[in-house]
């Protein structure tokens, strides 16, 4: 073994370990995939490394959806509010209240 | 397998490829979706065309499916990139302006086709890009396609208007927000015309009537400011709104925020808006005359709970620092031609598109020599490792530089500007968010 493969069995383990927790976490968490499928993938990416860049690159990508509605804070609040507003959906009276509720979590001294 | 079919794979496998593009050019991208799902049916996109192929990656990226892009037939001169667009169904459009005398009736019927079959098919209908804030005068293609394929038979088709934002079209690791708007029910609209809508791309007011509607639907999701200095004016504006109701939010400031508030304030009505135009600009002039920024000045008063969000950031960026450091060794060379490229004294529209094509092949061609190196000299064990090791210690730099980045940002807000100098720009800020506020 040369030496740049010396210290790569030095650096590599700890990556590879990261990359296998982050496939199997999110074979955890994924919703609409068959057990199966998930026991399957697990097995391979753990027998066979590269299969982890193959499970990443193929897997499906979560929705965008999924992942704007995870975001409640503050600032997305007021973003909400004012398109709302812009929009219609909400009227002058409820825009004023949600500028209030939110301006009001921050005000010096709270 | 049909001819559908194997597009619609070959769309699969472009796209996975894009999303790995997306995530090596950009640091963050937002994505602002609509109410009303656009995941099926004939649905026509219209999106601004501020920043070339920058856009397509973008657009393919956040798009809920593959779509059917309508472009330039000059992309079809490109050896290799030719074969690419016409096995993902790309569709090629000829313009008189490059020297074209053949008529678009192939294009138009390829697009019904497409949106008969239920496809995205998405078109720029400023036609070319340009490196202004503002958008172009839209062109009358989209409301052809949508009344023709309509008057042809397809029914339920949607125009879909989608804004591209940049932090920094021209730019490596910058942010971005893809805003898709609320769609254009063509058949509604259709029934409300008096006159009725007979002739499908034929019927001339038709065209000009839905096009009118597209133009506001669009210029409503894009960027749209009358100059750069009005722009960068009301994103300040838009930061001090979004710093007043959490100065220090837990992933830092997105940008999709700051640009949808902006958006918002652009459309405010004279003379609100030139008096927060005028009061933005004062502000942002000073906070960089001060070299600080909103954050900081926000901060002084009002302190933001205290967080230890900074040292999860800090042992991060030290758990990291090896890969890292591996990280700029073994990318050093494609990185140095990404950030060469982004410096070029060239169009930033020109830039925006040459970026990411080069980044995509210098980075792609460096990891394979990188991991067929090891898989010839140290086995296949080694060999397969680096397949993988490549991207990690990548993204680990990546990681590493902007968390850095982040923290040297927050230590410089620590050390604010004092005395007259920090009143000054406090006062102008409490009249850049009253009014702001007032204005909402």
């Amino acid at each position: 073994m040369t030496e740049t493969g010396e210290a790569m069995v030095v650096v590599v383990w700890i990556p590879l370990i990261v990359v296998w927790l982050i496939v199997m976490i999110d074979l955890i968490r994924r919703r609409g995939m068959h057990v199966g499928s998930k026991v399957a993938w697990a097995a391979a990416c753990t027998l066979v490394w590269p299969l982890l860049i193959a499970y990443l690159l193929v897997r499906p990508t979560r929705g965008r959806v999924e992942i704007e509605r995870k975001r409640d804070d503050a600032q997305s609040r007021l973003v909400s509010a004012v398109l709302d507003h812009e929009a219609g959906s909400i009227d002058d009276a409820a825009m004023a209240e949600a500028v209030r509720q939110l301006r009001a979590a921050t005000a010096p001294g709270t | 397998m049909s001819g559908n079919g194997r597009r619609r794979h070959r769309g699969y496998v472009l796209r996975k490829i894009v999303r790995g593009l997306a995530m090596l050019v950009y640091r963050d991208i937002d994505v602002r979706l609509p109410s009303t799902p656009i995941s099926d049916g004939p649905v026509l996109a219209v999106a601004n065309h501020f920043g070339g192929l920058s856009d397509g990656v973008l657009l393919i990226d956040s798009a809920p499916r593959m779509p059917r892009v309508i472009a330039r037939d000059l992309i079809w001169k490109v050896p290799v990139v030719a074969q690419i667009a016409t096995a993902i169904g790309m569709i090629p459009v000829h313009r008189a302006a490059d020297g074209a005398g053949t008529s678009n009736d192939r294009a138009f019927a390829s697009a019904y086709a497409a949106l008969a079959d239920g496809d995205l098919v998405l078109i720029f209908p400023e036609g070319v890009t340009q490196d202004v804030p503002f958008m172009a005068e839209v062109h009358t293609g989209a409301a052809r396609i949508a009344l023709g394929a309509r008057h042809s038979g397809v029914e339920g088709i949607r125009i879909v208007p989608i804004g591209i934002h940049y932090e920094n079209k021209a730019g490596f690791r910058s942010r971005a927000l893809v805003n898709i708007g609320e769609p254009i029910d063509v058949d509604e609209w259709a029934q409300l015309q008096p006159e009725g809508v007979s002739r499908g791309a034929d019927d001339r007011a038709a065209v000009v009537d839905l096009t009118a509607v597209i133009d506001a639907q669009l210029r409503q999701a894009a960027p749209d400011y009358a100059d750069w200095p009005t722009a960068n004016a009301l994103e300040t504006v838009a930061e001090v709104l979004l710093d007043d109701v959490d100065p220090s939010p837990r992933n830092g400031l997105q940008y999709g925020d700051a640009a949808l508030i902006a958006d918002r304030l652009n459309r405010l009505p004279d003379p609100k808006h030139t008096r927060l135009v005028e009061l933005g600009g004062d502000y942002r002039s000073a906070l960089a005359a001060a070299r600080t920024t909103d954050r900081a000045i926000a901060t002084a008063t009002n302190p933001a709970p205290r967080s230890w969000t900074w040292l999860m950031s800090a042992l991060l960026v030290l758990v990291l620092l090896p890969y890292a450091i591996l990280g700029l060794l073994v990318a050093a060379l494609p990185l140095l031609v990404v950030i060469i490229v982004s410096r070029l004294p060239i169009a930033p529209a020109v830039r925006a598109t040459v970026v990411p094509g080069v980044a995509f092949l210098s980075f792609v061609v460096v990891w394979v020599m990188f991991s067929w190196q090891s898989l010839r000299d140290d086995g296949w064990n080694l060999g397969l490792a680096a397949v993988i090791l490549f991207p990690f210690l990548v993204a680990a730099l990546f990681l590493v530089v902007e968390r850095a980045s982040s923290l040297w940002r927050r230590w410089r807000g620590w050390h604010r500007p004092r005395g007259a100098s920090l009143q000054n720009l406090q006062g102008m800020r409490r009249r850049v968010s009253a009014e702001a506020w007032e204005s909402l």
